[in-house]
């Protein structure tokens, strides 16, 4: 936070150009601003040119009409402000009163520029004359002098500076506004009241003229005005705050005002009163009044304004017309008055309406314009020899006298009016009688709009004469002003212009009907004369073929030369006919033509002839027709039909509606539609879709139909349906809405295509596999009840071999029998369980899956077969540590591993020492596990698709049983990973398993 | 050591090793033997009869057996015997490897396991302990 008390550094930092731009920048921000102030607004520079208005500035000078007295405002005001010696900042402020307009104008004047405020309302002006103190650190010493608060805040509130006012005045140090919100200075009711327009000052919507209650820091209230801006370029808020016991210093000004009036009153050269609007009593008289009418004070105060008006003018005076329309409501006229002594005096009279001690007065200023009579004799010569080079031109004339209200007609105008008798009672009533009663407003209009502008004013209207002819008039009216800018008269000027008027009309309207006959046919006309060969194209051709290098169409040989050619022989030997024929009137043609672009047209063409006496065509008329779209349209619908006809689909077309009972009706059907069905086109033309189903048509496949429909949608369905001799057939029907040109869904089409025999494989496919599934299950069945069949007997053997007590047998041979009895009973249990394993593996979906550690596993495993790794000699090499974990189910990774181990046992090449590689890593398809030995190796070129086989052995081991591959593949598969062989005889082999993230 | 068993089997064989198997780990004093499902429901309906008689702790069930298959005696042993006996057990003994039959074994609540034949000394020891800690 800073205040502003800093002026100096801020000064000199104000000379770089950065901080120039910044300002700049922030005054355009407020001249944005301004724009919502509630006055005018106008800024002047160095040279007191006018540089900014603001919208009420702008608006204020439109609806005045005084724009030429406020461009002289500043004239005016310089001489008060611009000579004055600006070494004390504080005095550079002044009011200036225009006694003119009583309107109150403030001026501020910086070293660069000057602001004027035009205000009625004082105390926003001055607001807002701080707000423009902003825009310049000049102005910080008056800142930090002025008792009003101003402070900028973030959009929230939160103080970034604020003047030394607010301490003086709210009574904290200048240090308590540090990080402190604007609002918090506030009552809790005067905060939470502002506090939503205070966050919508940054969307643009000012505070304006907002009374706040203030805390002090001694606890006491007290109300100020507020009025806060946006300030987009600084992104902050400008608030100013002004005590409200300052409007009493308002009063006091206001009463300085008045008393400033008042002098002007009193001092006026001019006569100047105040009487009662309604009684006319006068109220207050100047002091030029009493010497201009010779009453004194006292007198005058007891009299009213009829008795200072002549008596020819009385009547006149009661009738005074008011302009309400203005504030305050003004009147403006001639009159004639007289003094004491009973001399007239011509007088301009302004008066304006207001409140005056609350009456409703009259404020009036009389100009005497007795003086300006030798000034209006000597225009009167000049008008005498104006008259004379009016006759001459058949210029009429008439002035109407503002002062007499008298009207003055030349004799042209009694020419033009065709008058003969009583022209000098001829009035502006009687003339006014005389125009057209369609036209009269507008010339009533015409005085008053002349009296409110100062051009002159061009007119044309009618006026109906005795006989009741129709002349049209040309009028130039305007106002004619005396040196002292006053009105004197209304001029007009008029000429009779009805008979160009009326050739004008007559060309006009021929050229109407023209446009019209143009506009209400796309043909383009043609007139050929036969006989010179001359032709007329009208307009349209160019704007239907184009614009053609040559020009303009000019006779039968450009036409000619532009049809197709293909056409052209033909198209010519046809006119050449009907010409030579004497019973033709007319020749018809469709050909193609070349556009200017060389595009091709097609064209339909009439021709009507035109015979002389003899019989002999002379001349050819005809309109020529651009048929292209329709053409092309029909050349493509014809494409379409094509199509629609030869499909091998069946098409079928109907109406929109009904789609309830009894249907949509055909009115189309292909020939592959007829030979689907049986049916002839008239017995299904007309009827609905509905003909073709029957009992097995599935109901709930047509109701489809039904809810597609009704929604305006497509939709495909496959049904049985009815051919003519009942046979049902199944077919797929696909059905689309058809809309017009303006989405208006007009027809259905529907494709339907014959699917019986597709169904049918279908129906076998589906018995095929319901078959196979049977089997499939019965053969699983089977499979149970033969190894139950087995297992039973081969259990009993199993224990019966354990019950066997061979100590008591002696026999040497009985023994060996038996031993050998045992060893097969062994193995034969091992392939069975090995076998039923298979079978539990294959039909156990819902394996079990958990995380597992890959080093618990295989050190289980290597547990178990501890001593075959020993014999073996074996060096095994592990490393889980890029994938140590994978979720798969524990027995049968057990099982993987610990075949994939006993293999390497196995298989191991008698030529080295056994060694394995096993590791796991992290790849983007699951955890890779590899297993790696240096054993014998599998010949995979002869093994290639049998390695994980059943029962598929390639070493001639004895413990060979060919199922433990089988086994790690089933295991692998049925939990969704994979596994995979490289193997070199005699090196070694790697398995891949993958398993399945 | 228990002191009654019924073994229900049509295979003599089978319950012949049974009944060594049992005495060689001392796991019952009666074993009595029947041939299948219907003569097991003649059995109960005479314990009915004769209350003096002592009851079968355990029922070693075989599973495919003619005339009455052990479910279908498990049915009626549920239906009508097992309120009057609700202490006995019930542990099928089968070569089965349908997985239909493992599952309807754990569904019903008296049967107390699902045993592969042929049945093991350690088997019979493991259950002889489980069943008289309980």
């Amino acid at each position: 936070m800073e205040t502003f008390t800093n002026t100096e550094s801020q000064l000199s930092e104000n000379t770089t150009t950065k901080n120039n731009v910044l300002i700049e920048q922030e005054n355009l921000a407020i001249y944005q601003a301004l724009n919502f102030a509630n006055e005018a607004i106008l800024i002047y520079n160095k040279n007191q040119e006018n540089i900014y208005q603001n919208h009420q500035a702008q608006v204020f000078v439109e609806n005045y009409r005084c724009l030429e007295s406020v461009k002289l405002l500043p004239q005016l005001l310089s001489n008060f402000v611009f000579q004055q010696e600006s070494e004390n900042l504080s005095t550079l402020s002044n009011e200036y009163i225009s006694s003119l307009y009583g309107l109150k104008a403030r001026v501020v004047q910086s070293s660069e520029q000057t602001f004027v405020y035009i205000s009625l309302n004082p105390l926003l002006a001055q607001q807002q004359e701080v707000i423009n103190t902003i825009i310049s650190p000049d102005f910080n010493p008056i800142l930090n002098q002025s008792n009003d608060i101003l402070c900028l805040t973030t959009a929230s509130g939160n103080i970034l500076k604020i003047n030394r006012a607010a301490s003086t005045s709210w009574g904290y140090a200048v240090q308590e506004f540090q990080h402190k919100n604007i609002l918090s200075f506030l009552t809790e009711s005067s905060a939470s009241s502002i506090k939503e327009s205070f966050e919508s000052l940054s969307q643009g919507q000012p505070i304006q003229n907002v009374v706040l209650d203030i805390r002090k820091k001694d606890g006491s209230v007290f109300p100020m005005i507020w009025n806060a801006v946006w300030n987009h370029q600084q992104q902050s808020v400008i608030a100013i705050a002004k005590d409200i016991s300052e409007s009493l210093v308002q009063e006091k000004a206001l009463k300085i005002s008045e008393q400033n009036y008042s002098y002007l009153f009193n001092n006026n050269p001019l006569p100047m009163w105040i009487n009662d609007f309604y009684t006319k009593e006068f109220i207050e008289v100047n002091d030029a009044t009493l010497r201009q009418y010779g009453y004194s004070r006292e007198e005058l105060i007891g009299m009213t304004v009829y008795d200072i008006i002549a008596p020819e003018q009385l009547e006149s005076y009661k009738n005074t017309r008011w302009d309400f329309t203005t504030n305050p409501p003004n009147y403006r006229g001639i009159s004639v008055h007289k003094t004491k002594s009973g001399n007239p005096i011509n007088v301009d009279i302004t008066a304006h309406q207001i409140e005056y001690k609350n009456r409703t007065v009259s404020l009036v200023l009389v100009h005497d314009i007795t003086l300006r009579k030798l000034a209006e004799k000597e225009l009167i010569q000049t008008n005498n020899r104006l008259k004379a080079a009016q006759e001459i031109a058949h210029l009429a004339y008439w002035e109407h006298d503002l002062r007499t209200g008298k009207v003055f007609w030349s004799e042209e105008v009694f020419k033009i009016f065709e008058i003969t008798e009583n022209k000098e009672r001829f009035d502006y009533e009687d003339f006014i009688g005389m125009v057209h009663p369609e036209d009269r407003m507008s010339i009533k209009l015409l005085e008053v709009s002349v009296l409110y502008g100062s051009k002159p004013i061009e007119k044309e209207f009618r006026i109906i004469l005795a006989s009741g002819k129709t002349k049209y008039l040309f009028s130039k009216t305007q106002i004619v002003f005396d040196t002292l800018g006053n009105a004197l008269r209304i001029d007009s000027t008029f000429l009779d212009i009805t008979l160009q008027k009326q050739a004008k009309q007559a060309l006009r309207k021929s050229n109407e009907r023209f446009e019209l006959a143009k506009k209400a046919t796309r043909d383009i006309i043609w007139d050929w004369d036969i006989v010179t060969g001359d032709s007329y194209w009208s307009d349209n051709y160019e704007f239907i073929f184009g614009k053609y290098p040559y020009g303009p169409m000019k006779d039968f040989q450009d036409w000619s030369k532009n049809i197709h050619a293909e056409d052209k022989e033909r198209v010519l030997d046809e006119i050449q006919l009907a010409l030579a024929n004497p019973e033709q009137t007319t020749w018809e043609s469709e050909y193609r033509y070349i556009r200017a672009n060389g595009e091709i047209a097609y064209v339909s063409d009439k021709g009507y002839m035109v015979f002389d006496n003899h019989g002999k065509p002379i001349r050819m008329v005809g309109a020529m027709r651009d048929i292209t779209k329709e053409k092309e349209e029909e050349q493509q619908l014809n494409l379409w039909k094509s199509v629609i006809t030869n499909s091998n689909d069946a098409i079928l077309i109907t109406e929109a509606e009904p789609i309830e009972q009894p249907g949509p009706r055909i009115i189309y059907a292909n020939e592959a539609f007829t030979k689907m069905t049986g049916y002839e086109l008239n017995e299904i033309i007309g009827k609905s879709p509905r003909i073709l189903q029957g009992p097995a048509s599935n109901r709930y496949e047509l109701n489809k139909i039904r809810t597609a429909l009704k929604k305006w949608e497509p939709c495909e369905i496959e049904v049985i349906n009815y051919k003519k001799n009942k046979e049902p057939f199944w077919v797929n029907i696909s059905i689309v809405p058809l809309a017009d040109e303006t989405g208006w869904f007009t027809h259905w089409i529907s494709i339907q295509k014959d699917i019986t025999e597709r169904k049918k494989n279908e129906e076998e496919r589906e018995l095929l596999i319901r078959e196979l599934t049977q089997i499939n299950q019965d053969l699983r069945q089977f499979s149970y009840i033969t190894s139950h069949n087995i297992r039973s007997p081969l259990s009993n053997l199993l224990g019966l071999l354990k019950m066997l007590n061979t100590s008591t047998i002696t026999d040497p041979m009985t023994l060996k029998v038996l031993e050998g009895f045992k060893t097969s009973t062994n193995q034969l249990n091992d392939t069975i369980n090995d076998l039923l394993k298979i079978l539990v593996i294959k039909e156990n979906v819902n394996v079990q899956q958990e995380v597992i550690a890959f080093e618990t596993v295989w050190n289980k495993i290597t547990q178990m077969t501890q001593q075959l790794i020993q014999d073996a000699g074996t060096s095994i090499t592990t490393n889980f540590d890029k994938a140590p974990l994978v979720n798969f189910n524990i027995s049968y990774l057990e099982s993987i591993l610990l075949n994939l181990l006993s293999n390497a046992l196995k298989y191991r090449s008698n030529k080295r020492p056994l060694e394995i590689w096993v590791k796991t890593r992290n790849t983007s398809k699951g955890i890779e596990l590899i297993f790696i030995d240096n054993g014998l190796g599998i010949d995979l070129k002869r093994h290639k698709n049998k390695v994980f086989g059943l029962y598929q052995r390639f070493h001639n081991h004895p413990d060979s049983k060919g199922i433990g591959l089988y086994m790690v593949q089933a295991q692998v598969k049925s939990l969704g990973g994979n596994i995979s062989v490289k193997s070199e005889v005699d090196k070694g082999t790697q398995f891949s398993i993958l398993f399945k993230k | 050591m228990f002191k009654k068993i019924l073994c229900v089997d049509d295979d003599p064989i089978t319950l012949m090793i049974l009944k060594m198997t049992m005495k060689k780990c001392e796991f019952t004093s009666i074993v009595e033997t029947v041939a299948d499902g219907t003569e097991a429901v003649r059995y109960y309906e005479g314990l009915l009869q004769n209350p003096s008689i002592d009851a079968p702790e355990l029922i070693f069930l075989d599973l495919n057996m003619p005339q009455m298959s052990g479910w279908a005696f498990l049915d009626v042993f549920i239906a009508r015997f097992q309120k009057y006996f609700p202490a006995t057990k019930v542990i099928i003994l089968s070569s089965s490897i349908d997985p239909e039959d493992i599952r309807k074994s754990q569904a019903a609540p008296c049967v107390k396991e699902f045993i592969s034949k042929p049945i093991h000394t350690t088997t019979l020891l493991r259950l002889k302990s489980e069943i008289e800690v309980h």
